[in-house]
């Protein structure tokens, strides 16, 4: 049945009545009840209608070992890093290149010079496109600009901030290395938390207008700072509803599109979502339909195309989704 | 010791994680499943507790398949829901985790489950509580003081802190003006630290093993109450599971033939299970 507006606003008055009479009868008797503001809900997935609809295109084989991250350049070229080291692929899927790590890879990022940075646990390394080693910089250590445990960076323009688990931070860097500031850090002084990652899932994006976007997963929450480490803004709550991080923590992975949507990607319940960048759920990609219960650490990334790029390491596999509106 | 010891002992050495519904092999009368979801161990820890958890099942569920002569699969839960799952999807016809966890999941799929024995904590505790923290410059001193307050509280499925905890404010006479439920210490303690509300209720173990040291200095949290205890970890069986093998398991748990549990369980010995009957079970 239709909701015409006569109906609706009957149906208003009639809930405010309602309200305003139950309010009355529990002043007058000593009922007191509290009120839940969490809006929470125990429930198993709920696939929701969104406005735009992801429709996988393909499924390939990573073929790196054990995942760690992905990639993709400014001209759609697939970067995969993981225990076996680099592997290059074009945009129609065939490998252009691959090359080895001196240790276990964890994240990789391409700048738009070209240049690919892999970060190891404590150090990051330079390559060109064809995987000639440019240089490497980064020691591990305690102190700002010392690493603890490098679990993603991104590169824009000449800064690279890297996601640094072990301090629960991020630590900005220009591209020789040199040490700029920390984003996200703890500060008792402000009663300012920061990121919190009780387990070894912290990923960020810069924007193209120089945010740093950064999945913050003990607050399950997408949060924003300005490169000098700000914090601008968060939007997220705690939940199983599809609009929501499922607790707890996520998101694991996030992404940026090419049009400034953000893709998160989460663990315990893996699905992928895309956002807006105020926070409204535009797309979602079930559990259900593509990934095993089992599947966490499922770095993204996007191309040109507005393709999406899910790295699904249990099964060692890539998905790709395009995202558009439903037909009709 | 019984004659059945000399037995060869069938015990597949895969560990596997819930929800590996393809690479596990099914629960059936004749093999035990057992899902294990244990806040203090080192593959199931609670994010709060992770650097301290340190409980090993891998040699406990081989040792009590040699002793049982029973082919024993372990199955880690990562989450109490996957648990839950894992119970309700007749994944598992046995488990180790929070008495509540399997009680309730049991309940709601229509299975039963029966505790055989409990397990203590690497403290040997045998009882959960739910901790009330507030910032430790708030004024709240008492569970009363919440009443007309703010507080954060954990879906039904952690009854520590939900349950239990609203039973303690109901006790303390205190109406909270709102309940927002929040699932995991690290958003109740950063909703706290951050002022967003006045108090929230954690596992007793955040506190006893300093986990809210992830979100602040500890010394930033005070306790204002605790609810009333529960038992914690139980060691149960589904209905499915034969008598005999539940009584094998049953002698090398508590009876006859005793196991010595190895050094990775952390605990002296499995306890005779408390009694416990929580009112929610009985509703529908």
């Amino acid at each position: 049945m239709s909701i015409t507006r006569t109906t609706y606003s009957g149906r208003l008055a009639a809930a405010v009545l309602v309200a305003v009479a139950a309010s009355w009868a529990c002043g007058a008797v000593g009922c007191r009840k509290h009120t839940d503001i969490s809006g929470y809900e125990e429930i198993g997935e709920r696939i929701p209608e969104t406005e735009l609809r992801a429709e996988r295109v393909r499924t390939f084989e990573a073929k790196v070992g054990e995942l760690r991250g992905i990639a993709i350049d400014a001209d759609d070229r697939i970067y995969l890093v993981g225990s076996l080291g680099v592997r290059v692929l074009n945009g129609e899927g065939a490998e252009v290149a691959t090359w080895k790590t001196p240790e276990d890879a964890r994240a990789i990022a391409v700048a738009d010079d070209g240049t690919v940075y892999v970060a190891l646990t404590t150090r990051i390394l330079t390559f060109d496109r064809a995987g000639k080693p440019l240089g490497a910089w980064g020691a591990e250590g305690t102190r700002p600009g010392e690493l603890g445990h490098v679990t993603s960076l991104a590169v824009r323009g000449s800064d690279v901030v890297v996601a640094d688990w072990g301090k629960l931070c991020l630590q900005r860097f220009d591209t020789t290395g040199r040490f700029i500031n920390l984003i996200g850090k703890r500060d008792r002084t402000k009663d300012f938390i920061g990121i919190l990652a009780p387990s070894a899932y912290l990923d960020l994006a810069i924007d193209r207008d120089g945010r740093v976007v950064v999945g913050n997963p003990g607050r399950l929450r997408v949060e924003t700072y300005s490169l000098s480490g700000e914090l601008l803004g968060a939007w997220g709550k705690p939940g199983y509803q599809p609009e929501r991080f499922s607790p707890c923590c996520n998101p694991t992975n996030l992404a940026l599109t090419r049009d400034g949507n953000i893709v998160t990607a989460e663990k315990g319940l893996p699905r992928v979502k895309v956002y807006d960048p105020t926070g409204k759920l535009l797309a979602y990609i079930s559990q259900r339909d593509y990934f095993p219960k089992e599947a966490k650490g499922m770095d993204l990334a996007a191309d040109s195309k507005g393709r999406i790029y899910v790295l699904e390491p249990f099964g060692g596999v890539v998905m790709v989704f395009e995202i558009g509106r439903p037909p009709g | 010791m019984r004659g059945r010891v000399g037995m060869l002992a069938v015990v597949l050495g895969a560990v596997v994680v819930c929800g590996c519904g393809r690479q596990t092999p099914s629960a059936a009368p004749d093999r035990i499943v057992v899902g294990v979801c244990d806040p203090l161990a080192v593959e199931t820890a609670s994010p709060c507790v992770r650097a301290s958890a340190k409980r090993e099942y891998g040699e406990f569920v081989s040792a009590l398949g040699r002793r049982t002569g029973l082919e024993i699969v372990l199955k880690y839960c990562a989450s109490d829901r996957d648990l839950s799952e894992a119970i309700a999807a007749g994944e598992v016809n046995a488990a180790v985790g929070k008495t509540w966890t399997i009680l309730r999941a049991a309940k709601a799929s229509g299975r039963t489950f029966r505790r055989l024995a409990d397990l203590p904590g690497p403290g040997g505790e045998s009882e959960l509580t739910g901790v009330f923290i507030v910032r430790r410059d708030s004024p709240l001193k008492t569970l009363a003081d919440l009443d007309g307050r703010t507080v954060a509280l954990g879906p039904d499925a952690a009854y520590e802190k939900s349950h239990a905890a609203r039973r303690a404010l109901e006790a303390a006479g205190a109406t909270p003006r709102a309940v927002r439920v929040l699932d995991g210490c690290v958003p109740v303690a950063a909703a706290v630290f951050e002022k967003e509300l006045d108090a929230g209720v954690v596992s007793h173990y955040v506190v006893d093993f300093n986990g809210l040291a992830l979100v602040s200095d500890p010394d930033d949290f005070r306790v204002i109450g605790r609810t009333a205890p529960i038992p914690f970890m139980t060691f149960a069986v589904s209905g499915e599971v034969d008598e005999r093998h539940g009584g094998d398991l049953y002698d090398a748990l508590l009876g006859s033939s005793r196991l010595k549990p190895p050094v990775g369980l952390q605990t002296a010995g499995f306890d005779v299970p408390t009694t416990w009957s929580p009112p929610e079970l009985e509703k529908k």
